[in-house]
C-alpha cells in the first residue's frame, strides 16, 4: 500500500473533548485519485492535516510509501513527508507573485531548474502571462489553480486538497473540476481530495469514501 | 449533492496517550521553545528573589512604618488610583464615543492628536503645569496683569492629590481612548441604527446601548491606567504624596532599609494581583457579542452645526490640556534656558538613552517574537504558563522589579567573584546590564501582545502551506511569517522604544554611577526646582515619543492593507 492510515484517532486538547477522528483507517495504492466524503465536523481536514503532519494522531499510525510516520513514537515533520496539499482557503503567500509562490517549495533545485519547473507549473495551469501578478491580483479560480501548482511542482509523493472547490461560485466550478481532472491526470500523481460535495467528488476521484 | 449530518453526538476523548511521552514532547523543544523558556526564566528570577527577601528579618523600621504609615500609603495610592482611573475613563469613554459615531470638521487631525498625550510621561506633564499655573506661569500672571485677579488659591488650596489626579488623567486618557475606538470600530452598525430607529435620540442610545457593549473595554483601559499610576515614583515623588512607590524609594534610599523596602513591594504588588484578578473579572462578565453573521460596520454620521462645535470644542480642550499645553510651556521654557541648553551632559544623556533603549527594544522584540511564534506552533498547557508568565513584567511596577533585579545581580555578582576571583568587581551590578535588563524584563509585555496580535492576524494557513513545501520552521518564519507581521514588529518596537523613553523610576534605582538618561536628568533638574532646565530633555523623550506614534500609526494602516493584500 502507498498510503496506510492505521486507527488514527484525534482529539483537540482540552478537558472532556469530543474525537474529531476515531479510529479510522484508510488504504491507498500509488497513482489512485480517493475521495473522502461526508458532513461538516466529521474530521475530513483533521485527516489531511495527519497526514501532512500538521497535526499528531493520538492512537494509530500513517504510513507513506513505506515509510512510518506518524505513530505513538514516530513523528515526521510536514517538511520531511513530501506530501503537498491544497488548502480550502488556498494559503498563497500574499507577498509573492504567482512564479515566486510557485518556486517557493523548489529550493532545493539548481536556479536553471527551478525556473524550468515554474514555467512548466505555469505552462499547465495556463497562467505564463499572469506569473507576476500578486495572488490578490487574480480571480478566485486562478487562485485554486496556482495552489495546485505551488503544490505540486516539488513532485510531493501524495497531493492533498482540502475543500478545492468550496471558495468558488457554481459557474466557475464545473469548469475548474474539469481543468483539475486534466492536470491531475497529465501529473499521475497520487491525490486524495476531502470535500462535502459529492458530486466534486465523482468528478475528481475514482473511489469515493465516507467519514 | 450534500450529507446529512450525523444524528448520534461525538464520543468524548478518553486520556491522552500518544502525545504524554517525555521524549515525543521533546521533540518540539527547539530554539524557539528555549527563547521563549529564558524569557519565562527572565521574568520569573527576580520575582523569586523578592520572594526570597519575605523571610529576611524584619528591622524597626518596618514595625513603624507597619504601625504608623502602611494605613496612609494605602489610602494615598488606592485614592490616586481610582481618581486617575474614573477621570480618564471621564476623557476616553465620550471622545472615542463621538469619533466613532460622528463625522465633523477636523476628524482626522483630532484622530492623531488625541493619541499624542501618550508621549508625555505624567511626571514632565506635572513639572509643565506646575510652570503654568504656579504664580509665576502664564495663568496666574495673566490674570493677575489684565484683570487683576489673584489665583494664588489655585495651587495652594487645590490638594496634591487632585493635581495628580488630573496629570495622570489627561495624560493617560488615550489608553481608554484606543481600546473603546478600537472596540466600536468592529461593532456592527445594525445595533446602533435600529436602536436609533426604536427612538429615543443619541443620548439615549449612548446610555442604553453605547455604554452596556462597550464597557469592558474602557474598563481593560482604566485597569492600564491604574497599573501605571501603580509603577508611577515621579508625579508622586513631585506632589509629595505617601504612596507605596514613593514609600519604597524613601526607605531604601533614605533609610537603607533594603528588607522594609522589599516587603512595601511585595504589598504593591499583592495591590498590583488585586487589579489584574479585577481585570480578570471584567473579561469573565457577560459580554455581548453580535449574533448577526451579514454584519455591516458601524458608520459614522454627519452632525448639525452647533454639536459639530460641541464635539469640536470637546476634542480640542482635551488636545490642549494633554498635550499642547505641556508642549507649548516646554517650549517657553526651552527659550529662557536656551543659552546653557545644549551641554556635553544632555549629550551624553542623549545618546545613552537611545543606546539602552534601542538595545532593549530590540532584546525585546526578539525575545517577544521567539516565545509568540513557539507558542503558535505549539500549543500546550506549558506553552499557556510560558507566555502568561513572561508576560508579568510590566504589571509589576518598576521600584518591585528593581529591588528584584538588584537582589538577583548581587547575588550574580557575588557568585562570579567567587569562581573567578579576577573578575572584575561588582561586574553586573556596576554595569548598565542591570537597567537594559530590566528594560527588557518590563516591556517584554507589550512586545509580545503586538507580536502575538500580529501572527493571530495572519493565521496558520501561510505557516503550514510553507510546512508543506518543505520549508522547516525558521526557514518558514524568515520567508513567510516575518515579512508578513514586519509592521506589527515595526509597531511593537516603536511601542516598546516610547515606553522605555518614559520609564523613570527604574532609571533612576538601576543606572550605573555617572550615568544619567533622559528621564533621570529631567527628574534632577525638577527635583532642584530648576524647571525651565527640564525643557530640553522633556522635549526629546516627548518628540521622539511622538515621532514614534505617528509611525507607529501609519504602519498599523499598512499593515492591515498588507495582510489584507490591497
Amino acid at each position: 500500500m502507498f498510503l496506510e492510515i492505521d486507527s488514527v484517532s484525534f482529539a483537540y486538547p482540552g478537558k472532556n473533548a469530543p474525537w474529531i477522528l476515531s479510529e479510522y483507517s484508510l488504504s491507498m495504492e500509488a497513482g489512485e485519485r480517493v475521495g473522502i466524503a461526508g458532513p461538516s465536523g466529521r474530521g475530513k481536514s483533521t485527516l489531511l492535516r495527519i497526514i501532512a503532519g500538521l497535526e499528531c494522531p493520538l492512537q494509530g499510525s500513517v504510513t507513506l510509501d513505506g515509510r512510518r510516520v506518524a505513530s505513538r513514537d514516530i513523528y515526521v515533520a510536514p517538511e520531511d513527508r513530501q506530501v503537498g496539499m491544497v488548502f480550502q482557503d488556498y494559503g498563497l503567500f500574499p507577498h509573492m507573485t504567482v512564479a515566486q509562490n510557485i518556486a517557493y517549495g523548489l529550493f532545493r533545485l539548481r536556479r536553471a531548474e527551478r525556473r524550468q519547473q515554474v514555467v512548466t507549473m505555469l505552462e499547465l495551469i495556463r497562467m505564463r502571462d499572469l506569473a507576476a501578478r500578486y495572488p490578490y491580483e487574480i480571480s478566485g479560480g486562478q487562485q485554486q489553480r496556482v495552489a495546485i501548482a505551488r503544490a505540486l511542482a516539488p513532485n510531493p509523493k501524495l497531493l492533498l486538497l482540502d475543500e478545492p472547490l468550496s471558495n468558488l461560485d457554481a459557474t466557475l466550478r464545473a469548469d475548474i473540476r474539469a481543468e483539475m481532472c486534466e492536470i491531475m491526470e497529465s501529473s499521475r500523481i497520487t491525490c486524495l481530495f476531502v470535500s462535502h460535495d459529492l458530486d466534486d467528488l465523482a468528478a475528481l476521484c475514482g473511489r469515493i469514501e465516507t467519514l | 449533492m450534500e450529507i446529512d449530518a450525523p444524528s448520534s453526538s461525538p464520543r468524548k476523548a478518553p486520556g491522552r496517550c500518544a502525545r504524554s511521552g517525555f521524549l515525543f514532547r521533546f521533540k518540539f523543544f527547539d530554539g524557539w521553545a528555549a527563547i521563549r523558556a529564558f524569557s519565562f526564566l527572565c521574568v520569573l528570577l527576580p520575582l523569586l528573589m523578592l520572594v526570597g527577601g519575605l523571610f529576611s528579618v524584619s528591622s524597626e523600621y518596618w514595625e513603624y512604618v507597619r504601625d504608623h504609615l502602611l494605613r496612609a500609603y494605602f489610602t494615598e495610592t488606592l485614592l490616586v488610583m481610582a481618581g486617575a482611573g474614573t477621570f480618564a475613563c471621564f476623557l476616553g469613554v465620550p471622545l472615542a464615543w463621538v469619533l466613532s459615531m460622528y463625522d465633523f470638521h477636523g476628524k482626522r487631525f483630532f484622530e492623531v492628536l488625541l493619541v499624542l498625550p501618550l508621549a508625555i510621561p505624567p511626571y514632565i506633564a506635572a513639572y509643565t503645569y506646575e510652570g503654568l499655573l504656579g504664580y509665576t506661569g502664564i495663568v496666574q500672571s495673566f490674570f493677575r496683569n489684565h484683570f487683576d485677579l489673584h489665583l494664588t488659591r489655585l495651587t495652594t488650596d487645590i490638594p496634591a492629590q487632585v493635581w495628580a489626579i488630573w496629570v495622570f488623567g489627561v495624560t493617560l486618557f488615550p489608553y481608554v481612548y484606543i481600546l473603546t475606538r478600537a472596540f466600536l470600530r468592529h461593532q456592527s452598525a445594525a445595533i446602533f441604527e435600529n436602536a436609533l430607529l426604536l427612538g429615543g435620540g443619541k443620548a439615549r442610545l449612548f446610555l442604553r446601548v453605547g455604554l452596556p457593549l462597550l464597557w469592558p473595554s474602557a474598563a481593560a483601559g482604566v485597569i492600564l491606567v491604574c497599573l501605571e499610576v501603580l509603577n508611577d515614583f515621579g508625579v508622586s515623588s513631585y506632589y509629595g504624596l505617601n504612596t507605596f512607590t514613593t514609600a519604597i524609594f524613601t526607605t531604601w534610599f533614605g533609610m537603607g532599609d533594603v528588607n522594609t523596602a522589599i516587603k512595601l513591594a511585595l504589598i504593591l504588588l499583592a495591590l498590583v494581583f488585586v487589579v489584574l484578578l479585577v481585570r480578570k473579572a471584567a473579561h469573565n462578565v457577560r459580554r455581548y457579542h453580535i449574533v448577526s453573521s451579514r454584519e455591516k460596520r458601524l458608520m459614522t454620521r454627519r452632525v448639525d452645526a452647533i454639536a459639530q462645535a460641541g464635539i469640536i470644542l470637546l476634542c480640542a480642550s482635551v488636545c490642549l490640556v494633554g498635550f499642547i499645553a505641556p508642549i507649548l510651556q516646554m517650549l517657553y521654557w526651552l527659550r529662557l534656558s536656551w543659552d546653557g541648553a545644549f551641554t556635553g551632559e544632555l549629550g551624553r544623556a542623549l545618546l545613552y538613552t537611545l543606546g539602552i533603549a534601542g538595545g532593549a527594544t530590540l532584546a525585546v522584540m526578539i525575545a517577544a517574537t521567539g516565545t509568540a511564534n513557539a507558542n503558535r506552533l505549539v500549543k500546550s498547557r506549558f506553552a499557556t504558563l510560558f507566555s502568561q508568565g513572561a508576560t508579568l513584567g510590566y504589571a509589576i511596577p518598576s521600584a518591585v522589579l528593581a529591588i528584584g533585579i538588584i537582589s538577583f545581580f548581587v547575588s550574580a555578582d557575588k557568585f562570579l567573584s567567587a569562581v573567578f576571583p579576577f573578575s572584575p568587581e561588582k561586574f553586573f551590578s556596576m554595569s548598565g546590564i542591570m537597567l537594559f535588563f530590566a528594560y527588557s524584563v518590563r516591556f517584554f509585555t507589550i512586545g509580545y501582545q503586538t507580536v502575538e496580535a500580529g501572527f493571530a492576524k495572519i493565521g496558520m494557513v501561510y505557516s503550514e502551506a510553507s510546512r508543506t513545501l518543505g520549508r522547516d520552521v525558521t526557514a518558514t518564519f524568515f520567508r513567510v511569517d516575518f515579512p508578513l507581521v514586519r509592521y506589527a514588529l515595526i509597531s511593537g518596537a516603536a511601542l516598546v522604544f516610547i515606553d522605555i523613553l518614559k520609564e523613570l523610576p527604574l532609571g533612576l534605582l538601576l543606572r550605573p554611577f555617572n550615568t544619567e538618561t533622559l528621564g533621570t536628568m529631567t527628574y534632577h533638574f525638577a527635583n532642584n526646582e530648576a524647571l525651565e532646565e527640564t525643557a530640553l530633555p522633556s522635549l526629546c523623550i516627548v518628540l521622539l515619543g511622538a515621532a514614534f506614534i505617528l509611525i507607529m500609526q501609519i504602519w498599523e494602516k499598512k499593515e492591515t492593507a498588507h495582510v489584507s493584500g490591497n
